[in-house]
């Protein structure tokens, strides 16, 4: 009576102990995987963030250039037709080219006034307005302030929700380990040391998966 | 003995609900894995709403400011020169026209709407909607698609993760239940709260099972469907509809119950005259869960152009049951009506319409505010589907149905520049007469009702009489049944009682510009009334 009695305390006491360490890293994988999870929803805000700066910045930048582009449109247009009166000019007759000259004047007029409602810098050398060039120095300049690339922050939500949902597996497997260990009391000599040791084998697995998990590279 | 045997059994029950428990914890904690799973699931399709949102107005706006540009500026700046050169050659100035000619060609650097894939220079007509489908219309298409696809996914994991939570919830319940069994030392009571428990966790089990079971269908995981679907929304834009309907087809074998394929599907056929197919293909959307009015209206048109007039008649009422505000609705459900010569009825549901849109004006005109344009369409079309029908009907109509189409048709055109002009219906019977009209070409006097390609005047000559000046006149002209509102004309009556008079159709003033090939209906109206109306036809040159 006494020889089966001292084993089953001693088991008892391992077991009470290990119930304790089970319940002390299934607390900490917890908490590690509502970090995660808390982590994922703050990249995906960010991410959102990004995707609204980024739309605005393209619609702005758009509206931008290509009032801009319509400027240089209206500007060499006139500028054409004042450079080709001009062409005209010297084979009219004099009365003509009087109407000529006042045509040509006109047109270049209205070329310069044109000229002032564009960046002169985004012509090229040819003498086309590079609308692309300022599309992408206005995009530039914009990602200089802002973030306008969310998949950075969207891939970095993904991987997170990822880890948080492994560590629940892992939160899971440990909550096993206690079942287990519960059930100890439950079974007779021979049962107690299965269920101690099914507890110790959901212990030590749930463990190593969080381990893992946690310091992934 | 018997406290033994207590003993023995009272110890077996501990044992069999401690077991129970555990199963129960470890079930416990596998649902709160899935719903911790569905949340996630859940919040990942609602972040992707927001992003396929953002990024289809985003596309749409910058898409927008450049087709504008393309069109607005560069086209214009074409076709303005092109237009001059072409004023320069007919007056004789060749220099001029070659200056313009010039001028115009160097344009066409200035947009890829001026390249050939896009615009052909002999006829001087960009192509447009290829344009807009190519820069952006496709994509937001695809966009908002995925938005869509997106919100069913969110919709789907969030009530699976509510219903994991009711799980548990439950399951809590049956833990309660076999944890009080313990505590009770009379045996029939302990049972009975083991089997509860017990029973609350079968059910648990089930329901979390079937939970797990059910599919979140996610239209974007598809395949190409939602692309295939997009493409064909582009094509139909550009009226391409076998191209669409192909298209279309596709979309709808990756996904048979994608209800937008298969209302663009029944559109396309419909454009194509497959009237029996765009049935099939809006019923199959009904049937897949679209109940929208819109839906159910085009269905009700589909079946009143194959003269199925009661089912046209029953779908309009359907429709209206869903979106009683519809008003092209409520005057298709009139033609229907007048078309199977329920007449009486027909004059009920088009008198209902016309309150209704009488109504609509005056409360938009109080709270200062403006009608849609769909309002004035819808009046126009109703009165323009009234002629077609009598057209078709050709003479053969009972009486009854003509006289009372031909009233209709008035009444409803009335209406329709009375609530426009003066924001309320026509008050009394017209004053005057108006002779039917009398069409003429003044640069070769010929008098008729077909001139041909290139004519740039035609005189319309009626004969009037007990007209009072001062008498509002309006005059509208349609060109192939549509108006076109740059001839409009308002303004007081200044000729007197009775007479005769002209109204020109002009565009001598031009040394370009001709009337346009095509058949045109001019409308008379004195204080909002339809006096008359004429048609005449300008052919191909």
């Amino acid at each position: 009576m006494e020889a089966t009695a001292q084993p089953s305390r001693r088991l008892e006491t391992v077991v009470a102990i290990l119930i304790a360490v089970a319940t002390v890293f299934g607390a900490l994988v917890a908490w590690r995987s509502s970090i995660a999870d808390d982590g994922a929803g703050d990249a995906d805000f960010a991410g959102l963030r990004a995707s609204v700066s980024a739309e605005e910045t393209r619609a702005l930048n758009y509206v931008d250039a290509y009032e801009s582009y319509g400027a240089y449109a209206n500007y060499k247009r006139y500028q054409e037709m004042g450079n080709l009166v001009e062409a005209d000019q010297a084979d009219a007759p004099e009365a003509e080219a009087a109407l000529l000259e006042r045509e040509r004047a006109d047109s270049q007029d209205l070329s310069i006034s044109n000229q002032r409602l564009f960046p002169n810098k985004f012509l090229d050398r040819d003498g086309s307005y590079n609308v692309n060039r300022q599309l992408g120095e206005l995009w530039a300049d914009a990602a200089k302030e802002n973030n306008l690339n969310p998949e950075p922050q969207f891939a970095e939500a993904e991987q997170l929700r990822g880890k948080s949902a492994s560590l629940l597996i892992a939160a899971t497997v440990l909550a096993i380990a206690l079942v287990f260990y519960t059930l100890v009391e439950v079974f007779g000599p021979r049962g107690q040391y299965v269920m101690a040791g099914l507890g110790s084998l959901c212990l030590i697995a749930g463990t190593v998966f969080a381990l893992l998990i946690e310091f992934r590279a | 003995m018997f406290s033994l045997a207590k003993t023995f059994d009272d110890e077996r029950f501990k044992r069999i609900v401690a077991v129970l428990i555990a199963l129960l914890t470890v079930l416990a904690a596998l649902i709160a894995l899935l719903q911790s799973d569905a949340s996630a699931r859940d919040d990942r399709a609602n972040r992707d709403t927001k992003r396929y949102a953002t990024e289809a107005m985003g596309r749409k706006v910058s898409g927008d400011a450049r087709v504008n540009f393309d069109y607005n500026s560069a086209y214009q700046a074409w076709y303005e020169l092109d237009t001059l050169a072409t004023s320069a050659t007919s007056r004789g100035d060749d220099e001029a026209a070659q200056r313009y000619t010039t001028q115009r060609d160097e344009m066409i650097s200035l947009s890829p709407l001026l390249a050939p894939q896009y615009f052909d220079p002999a006829t001087g007509q960009p192509n447009v909607s290829r344009y807009e489908a190519d820069v952006y219309l496709v994509e937001i298409t695809a966009l908002n698609e995925k938005f869509l696809a997106a919100s069913v996914v969110k919709d789907g994991w969030d009530t699976k993760a509510n219903a994991y939570v009711f799980h548990l919830t439950l399951l809590a319940v049956a833990f309660f239940l076999f944890g009080l069994s313990i505590t009770i030392a009379n045996s029939i009571t302990r049972w009975i709260f083991a089997g509860v428990g017990a029973v609350a966790a079968v059910v648990v089990i089930s329901m979390a099972a079937n939970t797990w079971l059910q599919p979140v269908f996610d239209l974007r995981e598809s395949g190409d469907t939602i692309n295939a679907y997009a493409n064909g929304v582009g094509l139909a834009h550009q009226d391409r509809w076998p191209e669409a309907t192909v298209a279309f087809d596709q979309a709808i074998q990756g996904a048979p119950t994608y209800t937008n394929a298969l209302v663009a599907r029944a559109q396309a056929q419909g454009q194509q005259g497959n009237h029996e197919q765009a049935i099939a293909d809006y019923e199959r959307a009904r049937a897949a869960g679209n109940e929208s009015a819109s839906v159910a209206g085009e269905l009700a048109w589909a079946y009143y152009l194959q003269n199925r007039f009661d089912d046209a008649t029953a779908m309009n009422r359907t429709a209206l049951v869903a979106s009683p505000d519809e008003l092209w609705i409520q005057f298709d459900l009139g033609l229907g009506l007048l078309a199977s010569g329920q007449v009486d009825m027909a004059k009920t549901e088009y008198t209902r319409g016309m309150e209704f849109a009488t109504k609509q004006v005056a409360d938009a005109r109080a709270a200062g505010g403006e009608v849609p344009s769909f309002l004035w369409w819808s009046l126009d079309d109703a009165a323009l589907q009234i002629d077609t029908l009598m057209a078709q009907a050709d003479g053969t109509a009972a009486s009854s149905q003509a006289t009372a189409s031909g009233e209709l048709m008035q009444q409803l055109k009335s209406l329709a520049v009375g609530l426009e002009n003066n924001g309320k219906p026509p008050e009394g019977a017209i004053a005057g007469t108006i002779s039917p009209f009398e069409f003429s070409t003044p640069a070769t006097n010929d008098v008729g009702d077909t001139f041909p390609g290139g004519t740039d005047e035609v005189l319309v000559t009626f004969d009037y009489d007990a007209m009072q000046d001062g008498q509002e006149v309006f005059y509208k002209v349609y060109i192939d049944g549509e108006e076109d509102p740059s001839w409009r004309l308002i303004g007081p009556w200044d000729l007197g009682a009775s007479g005769t008079a002209e109204k020109p159709l002009s565009l001598t003033y031009s040394d370009v510009f001709v009337l346009n090939p095509g058949e045109y209906t001019v409308e008379m109206y004195v204080d909002s009334h339809l006096a008359q109306r004429g048609s005449f036809t300008i052919e191909e040159s």
